[in-house]
């Protein structure tokens, strides 16, 4: 039982609560302590340590350290030391205490024995990691972050499904590999939600470029590898995850190519290399598991250090847009130094870490005789090298404008100064990236099955070469291809963030089709005093609408305020004809639309165009819900 | 500048294809070197296919949330484009 007090989520929740408490400076230091604290408690902890408590009728494993859970744990701790220190220049005491949260409750998933524990922490960990995106405290940051929250409590409730399917068929809340049925297919369908696998993935690149600069680092870490781990510990060898991995690493490649935003794309890495993991984890063998692991290490540490050079560009320039970029090469040579550390890793150069990870996973497919798969993994990482070797340090930092000056004076984008906290952690997750790869066994000696896999044997080494180097030609040639174009590419989100409009604009016709008469009775209403023009209807009863700018200083689009107006025209419409009249008519003036009379509140409350429904209905629905909840409660409780 | 790049290309090429006949790794000599090349212009040109017909949409496709060229909220106070939140406090 004292082993408990080693748990690493305990030096998390007290850091989460000392933030808030102490002043900011001495939070620096809370924010290094937590996971230092936390390594020595791994260092003790050893293989085969469990801590069981009752709980009801059951009994919890709420501490099991084994083979697998301590590589995760190791690296998990090593990255909050990372994006801590990263985030020392940027991060106030709510956005810290919502990050230490975040990554305890992912402690909390990999340590966690029973299904019960493995929930809970879970849901903390959507919960928590939720507010990182929310601290950014803009009206973009806000709508991601609730959809982030929509898809992971969606994801959360198909686990608890699962779990309760689970208990109901086997009597046990243990968290072993499970036998294929209808309650592992829903546990590997969250699993597979939050480790982004396509058509589940859109989360990750809506919600990631939103948060803080030092909150994506601290998201790229945590959900996507705790979802790895879940997925090795309960589905090692369902050979679906093998196609779907495959399918998921050369998706993320695709969206690469399209991409503008430099988060956003490294956002579609992090789901093209979590593919690796996944079909490794499909394969199921012992080196496949190794390699999973392997590469979630390597990873969480590769993929932090590119993040951080990109918020380092945007704390830097405020820019993250390749085609606002280029031309800040000579001001910003650490950072990109550094950067390209990470993006030769994740390339998997020989002499650093994705080198020694991915061959296992390759390894691992050629072990069993998985020709095809072995081909389009080699493919995907060519993409990989595309685009965070080549085309986003050239789009970044290069462009159209080359090298740029080396002085801000004559520059067109202000480069400011990058904070030596921000330099200290990219150097730090350089230097790990640099000694995993010229000693490989550093990893290897932390994985789950012991590695007899020797990575640098010349062939290997020369295939790779050949496979870079003429990467790099063929992007040289298609330059002129690859320039970032200023366009969105519609992903699996669409069915959330577009669809409801079109339903709601569908049902909108229907009611008016099928009453007529009011269409024909109230004449439109014209103001004579302004041109008509299909801007007209905005800001008529929808003062949420993202159509007046966010700021100032914030252009929305590319200085078309028109087209952007008229964008929105069809929406505008819509909050017209549903809108209570608040605003006397003659200012509503529009088109065809029935000025419809005052409703009640319960219409209010569905329809998100009149603006929020009075507090008291809020509280009565609620209240109402909640009486349903306790009544049903102590119906399943009664014999 | 292409013509100046052409003779390293084809000497690495040519020493690389030897080095596989010699150490037997690959499926065949020059594996790598094919895969490099093909899989990049493959992905490129299917992607960017995928783009155009089927997946690009221009900026303001979703309306409420229009890229911003520059994100002003992220700069340090003392830089000259900083803005504080710009909806801070807003409700």
């Amino acid at each position: 039982m004292s082993d408990l007090l080693l748990h690493p989520t305990l030096p998390f929740v007290v850091a989460a609560l000392l933030v808030r408490l102490l002043p900011h400076k001495l939070g620096h230091v809370v924010m290094v302590l937590a996971p230092v604290v936390a390594m020595a408690q791994i260092w003790q902890l050893e293989a085969g340590t469990s801590v069981q408590l009752d709980y009801l009728d059951w009994q919890l494993e709420v501490l099991r350290v084994d083979a697998l859970s301590t590589p995760f744990g190791v690296v998990f701790a090593i990255a909050a030391l990372i994006a801590g220190i990263y985030g020392m220049a940027t991060q106030l005491g709510p956005e810290r205490s919502a990050a230490l949260l975040y990554a305890g409750a992912a402690f909390g998933v990999v340590y966690a024995g029973d299904l019960l524990t493995f929930f809970l922490f879970w849901e903390i960990k959507a919960i928590a990691s939720t507010f990182l995106i929310l601290a950014r405290r803009t009206e973009r940051s806000g709508r991601s972050g609730m959809r982030y929250l929509f898809v992971h409590i969606f994801g959360g409730k198909l686990l608890l499904a699962g779990i309760i399917v689970h208990v109901w068929q086997t009597g046990s809340l243990s968290f072993t590999a499970f036998e294929p049925g209808v309650a592992a297919y829903l546990i590997m369908v969250a699993c597979m939600l939050s480790a982004a696998v396509p058509p589940l993935h859109a989360w990750l690149a809506d919600a990631y470029p939103e948060a803080t600069i030092a909150g994506t680092v601290f998201l790229s870490a945590y959900t996507t590898k705790a979802a790895v781990y879940a997925l090795a510990r309960g589905f090692p060898g369902f050979e679906i995850l093998i196609y779907l991995g495959v399918i998921m690493a050369l998706y993320g490649v695709v969206y690469a190519v399209l991409e503008n935003d430099i988060r956003r794309l490294l956002g579609y890495h992090i789901v093209s290399q979590v593919g690796y993991m996944v079909a490794a984890v499909g394969i199921g063998t012992e080196l496949a598991i190794n390699g999973a692991t392997a590469h979630a290490f390597a990873h969480i540490l590769y993929k932090g250090l590119l993040l951080m050079g990109a918020g380092a560009v945007l704390y830097a320039t405020g820019r993250a847009k390749m085609s606002e970029l280029g031309g800040i090469a000579n001001r910003m040579r650490l950072v990109l130094a550094l950067y390209m550390v990470g993006a030769v890793s994740i390339s998997s150069f020989p002499l650093f870490s994705g080198f020694v990870s991915k061959e296992l996973v390759v390894a691992a497919a050629s072990g069993e005789g998985l020709v095809w798969l072995v081909l389009l993994l080699k493919v995907a990482s060519v993409g990989t090298f595309l685009h965070t070797g080549l085309k986003l340090p050239f789009g970044t930092w290069v462009g159209k404008k080359g090298l740029g000056p080396r002085l801000n004076e004559k520059g067109p984008v202000y480069v400011g100064a990058v904070p030596a906290s921000m330099i200290a952690a990219m150097a730090l997750s350089a230097a790990l990236n640099f000694l995993l790869g010229i000693r490989p066994q550093l990893l290897y000696d932390l994985m789950p099955y012991p590695v007899t896999y020797d990575v640098y044997t010349l062939g290997k080494v020369v295939e790779k070469s050949q496979i870079l180097l003429f990467t790099a030609l063929a992007f040289w040639l298609l330059l002129p291809k690859l320039h970032a174009k200023a366009v969105v590419s519609v992903d699996t989100d669409w069915v959330y963030r577009k669809l409801p409009g079109y339903v709601r604009e569908l049902w909108r016709r229907v009611v008016t089709r099928t009453t007529p008469s009011k269409r024909s009775t109230v004449p439109p209403i014209r103001i004579t005093t302004e041109p008509a023009g299909p801007a007209e209807p905005v800001g008529a009863g929808e003062p949420e609408d993202a159509a007046e700018p966010l700021g100032a200083g914030e252009p929305v689009g590319p200085a078309d305020p028109a087209r952007n107006a008229a964008g929105i025209a069809g929406d505008a419409a819509t909050a017209a004809a549903t809108a209570p009249s608040t605003a006397t008519t003659t200012t509503v003036a529009t088109s065809e639309a029935p000025v419809t009379p005052r409703r009640g509140v319960l219409a209010r409350l569905f329809s998100p165009a009149a603006g929020p429904p009075p507090l008291i209905a809020t509280w009565v629905l609620g209240g109402l819900m909640l009486l349903g909840a306790i009544i049903l409660l102590f119906a399943s409780l009664t014999p | 500048m292409i013509r100046r790049a052409i003779p390293p290309i084809v000497v690495l090429f040519v020493l690389g294809t030897i080095a596989d006949v010699f150490i037997g790794y690959s499926p065949f000599p020059g594996y790598g070197a094919a895969i490099g090349l093909f899989g990049c212009i493959v992905i490129v040109v299917v992607s960017k296919w995928l783009g155009t017909v089927l997946l690009d949409r221009p900026e303001d496709y979703y309306p409420d949330e229009v890229p911003p060229d520059l994100q002003p909220d992220l700069l340090p106070p003392e830089h000259p484009e900083h803005q504080p939140h710009a909806r801070r406090g807003r409700r």
